[in-house]
């Protein structure tokens, strides 16, 4: 579950990166949040894996109250979460399956544990035999997914994927938002930020506009309307 | 299972890192051998110091006419007194036996002692103490001076003043020097290991993303730094032995009267102590400075 509570970010520059954003995604849904450059999507992401507090408002993540969250208390709100990145984030030196298993490794669990859970989720992504290879021998679809695995590994109840597609190919696009979705059908709530236009109409989850620190446009459910009308209806620009 | 973890990923990292590794631990051995033979040159220097001390000797000359039971009593008072080392005894009569001895018949001899125009006079040698402390070697010039009996004093005043001021600059300036190397090195090695710890900045980041806590983060990097540091003071210790016993050699062969080099036995569990130990403390203090940086920069999981 995601809440924002009228939260308000500046960085000291007097400019607002969010203003007034009031929201809340219930645990299980699917979400897509869109937007041009400056919109505000890189804050809004950042406020909720903590790495920002607000300068007001109130941010609730998997029932964590970030503003009040301590330092030490960060890593295990964390762990409540799988976080997917734009580019990929791999650690070159280890292998495929060390790269999944680091996860694991963080957060203390046991070697035959590591051991199964990490075949099976190479496996369900269909990587089970690049298990031994290294980042850099792999396609950027296949590195991606490796990012998928790691975030899905220790079985977190949220997803956060940054532009999960940018630097993928169309069709390895579509394939790791039906992955997503898949891991959603099981019950994962999944935010995902993307530019690709196509890609959001295709699989229709609700879409959340943001532009120029606001919320222009929220669906509030699955949609296949156009990005473009749905930003221009709420006064935005289109996206 | 964690912290064994953790401590193979110290020796990974140390593996896989070790172009870095090796030019921290190159300074660190640089900085190791400039403190070590700072060391060693400031013990010499006590050494040499010592040396010209032990020649520092008081000649006590008694008036001539003190009996043999004044100076034996004399003798009793000067072992007694503080801040005497030695003191040793040239008898008047033994003197004449000494100066005349080979020349003159035994019946001359007699004579000669029965009015004998020399003094008796005691070599007195001070503590260490007396000699290096300016003041307290004139106090006990002066109480000499005025022991009843006592006709004069010799002594190298000028050699007591210079060993005195050389022994304090040498105390100071070794102080300083091993003080300013060891600061030198800690900031050499802080900025090799940060330079490490940036090319892995990646990794921080993603352990962050993935909820590691700093001990987690931290603790590879502390040992990889323990690691550095440890083989940094065995390659130190290593090094300055083989040298610092080559240049020995070389001194002692010169047979320069003077110049006493410190011995290599009596200072090689300083050296390995202080290496090691050092070593390990810069290399811990090194990564834990360099790391701690990263751990409190948020914004990296999201660029």
């Amino acid at each position: 579950m995601i809440e924002f509570q009228g939260v308000y970010k500046n960085y000291g520059t007097g400019a607002h990166a969010l203003e007034d954003v009031n929201l809340h995604i219930d645990s299980g849904e699917f979400v897509f949040v869109v937007g041009t450059s400056g919109a505000g999507k890189s804050t809004f992401l950042k406020l909720i894996m903590r790495e920002e507090t607000p300068s007001a408002g109130e941010v609730i993540v998997n029932n964590y109250r970030l503003s009040r969250l301590k330092r030490k208390e960060v890593p295990y709100f964390r762990r409540t979460m799988g976080i997917v990145f734009q580019d990929f984030r791999l650690i070159n030196t280890m292998t495929v399956f060390d790269n999944v298993a680091f996860s694991m490794r963080v957060v203390g669990k046991r070697r035959r544990e590591i051991h199964r859970r990490v075949n099976y989720v190479l496996q369900l992504l269909g990587l089970e035999g690049k298990a031994k290879r290294y980042p850099l021998e792999l396609s950027g679809g296949e590195q991606q997914r490796v990012g998928l695995a790691r975030a899905l590994v220790n079985n977190p109840s949220l997803i956060i994927a940054d532009e999960p597609t940018g630097n993928v190919d169309p069709r390895m696009s579509h394939d790791i938002v039906d992955m997503l979705t898949q891991i959603n059908e099981k019950g994962t709530t999944v935010l995902m930020v993307t530019h690709d236009h196509d890609l959001v109409r295709e699989f229709g989850h609700r879409v959340v506009v943001l532009d120029k620190g606001h919320v222009v446009a929220d669906s509030g459910r699955p949609t296949t309307v156009s990005l473009g009308e749905m930003a221009e209806e709420a006064g935005g620009e289109p996206v | 299972m964690r912290t064994f973890y953790l401590i193979k990923e110290g020796f990974r990292n140390l593996w896989q890192n070790r172009l870095m590794a090796m030019a921290a631990v190159g300074v660190l051995v640089c900085c190791m051998l400039l403190t070590g033979f700072s060391y060693l040159v400031f013990a010499s220097s006590d050494d040499t110091i010592e040396g010209l001390q032990e020649e520092n000797k008081i000649a006590v000359f008694m008036e001539v006419d003190q009996t043999r039971q004044q100076v034996a009593e004399m003798q009793v008072q000067l072992q007694n007194m503080d801040h005497i080392a030695e003191v040793e005894l040239y008898k008047k009569d033994d003197q004449i036996d000494i100066l005349y001895g080979d020349d003159l018949s035994e019946d001359v001899l007699e004579s000669f002692k029965e009015d004998n125009p020399l003094q008796d006079t005691f070599v007195v040698t001070l503590e260490g103490e007396a000699i290096e402390d300016l003041n307290l070697y004139n106090a006990m010039l002066s109480k000499l001076e005025n022991l009843p009996g006592v006709e004069e004093l010799k002594y190298e005043d000028e050699a007591a003043e210079a060993t005195s001021k050389l022994g304090k600059v040498v105390m100071v300036l070794g102080g300083v020097v091993i003080a300013v190397l060891l600061v030198v090195s800690l900031f050499i090695i802080v900025n090799t290991i940060k330079l490490t710890v940036y090319n892995r900045r990646l990794e921080i980041y993603i352990m962050k993303s993935v909820g590691a806590t700093d001990h987690f983060i931290r603790l590879p990097f502390v040992i990889e730094g323990w690691l550095m540091g440890l083989l940094a003071g065995g390659i130190s210790y290593g090094l300055i032995a083989l040298l610092y016993k080559t240049l020995w050699g070389s001194v002692d062969k010169m047979n320069i009267d003077l110049l006493r080099l410190a011995p290599f036995s009596e200072h090689w569990v300083v050296l390995l102590v202080g290496f090691l130990v050092g070593g390990m403390l810069v290399g811990i203090l090194g990564s834990a400075i360099s790391v701690h940086k990263h751990l409190h920069q948020e914004g990296g999981l999201h660029q």
